[in-house]
């Protein structure tokens, strides 16, 4: 079959782009054709011509920012690797006095963060201790009007804890302790009455809410 | 040790692709995109994308790599670029003019010589399997992967848009001097 002069495989043999069997087999079609032959030659001195010519264009680059930039994203790992190659025993030892200073109290102030933390963390400070109830001692027990009186009054602290007397506090009996104890009762308008007067206590009447003058609007 | 090792030999690897491609690749971007900083833009990421890559894995091929992912940025930056600008200069200019002003015509024989003027009013998928293979210097096969052409299709361009070329270089009637023979 002759061949056609046209034939992209022409371009593929000028250019080597065949493999062994398909060059060889093109080869023996060129020995019988001469307008093929001919084809090549001119299709690799067009290639040969459009090689330099290309090779002439200039080559742009990147802009030194953008190099830079190009760069930082190695620049963790390429530090990292070329400071590592220096020991750290021998940067300590080639630092300066002060240096050196600065590197222990820096070590120091680490290791007693990693000491510290851990410590309280498991030993949480204690809640501070609460100013004893003065009732418990007090020469003037006292009853809540409104609480059912007993024989023996426990009295509990306003949120209902209970709150043993500290034996030898100087404080127990003192008056100012009685008022701290008695403040949320008074804050509340509660009458705190001794408790030998608590049977005979009669609570103030309470007299039904007035009605609220009218007012007038307009001139007076 | 390893870990620096191989570091320092990524670190390598990716300033020698950049100082032997980053100029092809923005020549390669410029083509697409029509714009020369926008190309720029184009080959920063496509050398940043490196970066993350293994270089054994990508070593093997790394100018397809490299050719392919800058192709597929340029297009989308182009495509963003024409959304932006539907009736711009940058649109006509990736277009082949029949006819170029005489300013462009000029600048062009100036700037790449004859040679290159023709190649400039081929259409655009012919420069650019032309400029791989022979700017570039990728084979088919490379060029193939990097254009998602075919290996016949990419032949065909390359036969096409020689023999083009060739045509229009041929002696002109009156004149004795072929231009091919004056360039070889």
């Amino acid at each position: 079959m002759k061949m056609n002069p046209d034939d992209p495989r022409l371009t593929a043999y000028a250019l080597g782009e065949l493999g062994e069997a398909q060059r060889k087999a093109i080869e023996a079609e060129l020995d019988s054709a001469v307008e093929c032959r001919h084809e090549v030659e001119e299709i690799a001195r067009t290639a040969a011509l459009l090689d330099a010519a290309l090779a002439a264009e200039p080559l742009p680059g990147l802009t030194y920012a953008q190099q830079l930039a190009i760069q930082a994203k190695l620049k963790p790992g390429s530090i990292k690797a070329e400071t590592r190659k220096r020991s750290l025993l021998t940067a300590f030892r080639e630092a300066s006095l002060i240096g050196r200073a600065a590197v222990c109290a820096a070590v120091a102030v680490v290791l007693v963060a990693l000491i510290a933390v851990p410590w309280f963390a498991a030993h949480p400070p204690t809640n501070p201790r609460r100013a004893p109830s003065p009732i418990a001692k007090a020469a003037r027990p006292v009853q809540i009007v409104g609480q059912a009186s007993s024989p023996a009054p426990r009295p509990s602290s306003p949120v209902g804890e209970t709150v043993k007397p500290v034996q030898g506090d100087g404080a127990e009996d003192s008056d100012e302790a009685f008022a701290r104890w008695a403040a949320p009762y008074r804050r509340l308008q509660i009458p705190l009455v001794p408790l030998e007067e608590a049977a005979s206590y009669r609570p103030p009447e309470i007299l039904p809410m007035q009605t609220a003058p009218a007012i007038r609007h307009g001139r007076t | 040790m390893n870990n620096d090792c191989s570091e320092l030999k990524k670190t390598e690897w990716v300033r020698a692709a950049m100082d032997r491609y980053a100029g092809p690749l923005t020549r390669y971007a410029t083509l697409i995109t029509g714009d020369r900083e926008l190309a720029q833009d184009v080959v920063q990421d496509v050398l940043v994308r490196l970066c993350a890559e293994q270089p054994e894995q990508v070593d093997a091929h790394l100018a397809q790599w490299l050719f392919r992912v800058c192709r597929n940025r340029a297009l989308d930056v182009q495509r963003k670029q024409s959304r932006m600008e539907p009736l711009s200069d940058l649109e006509l200019n990736m277009q082949a003019s029949p006819e170029p002003s005489p300013a462009t015509q000029a600048e062009r024989r100036e700037a790449a010589g004859e040679v290159l003027e023709l190649m400039a009013s081929l259409p655009k998928s012919q420069q650019e399997v032309l400029r791989l293979k022979f700017q570039n210097g990728l084979s088919y096969h490379d060029i193939s992967s990097v254009t998602d052409l075919t290996v016949s299709n990419v032949g065909f361009l390359i036969h096409t848009a020689l023999k083009t070329i060739r045509r229009q270089l041929q002696p002109k009637p009156g004149t004795r001097e072929d231009p091919l023979r004056r360039w070889t």
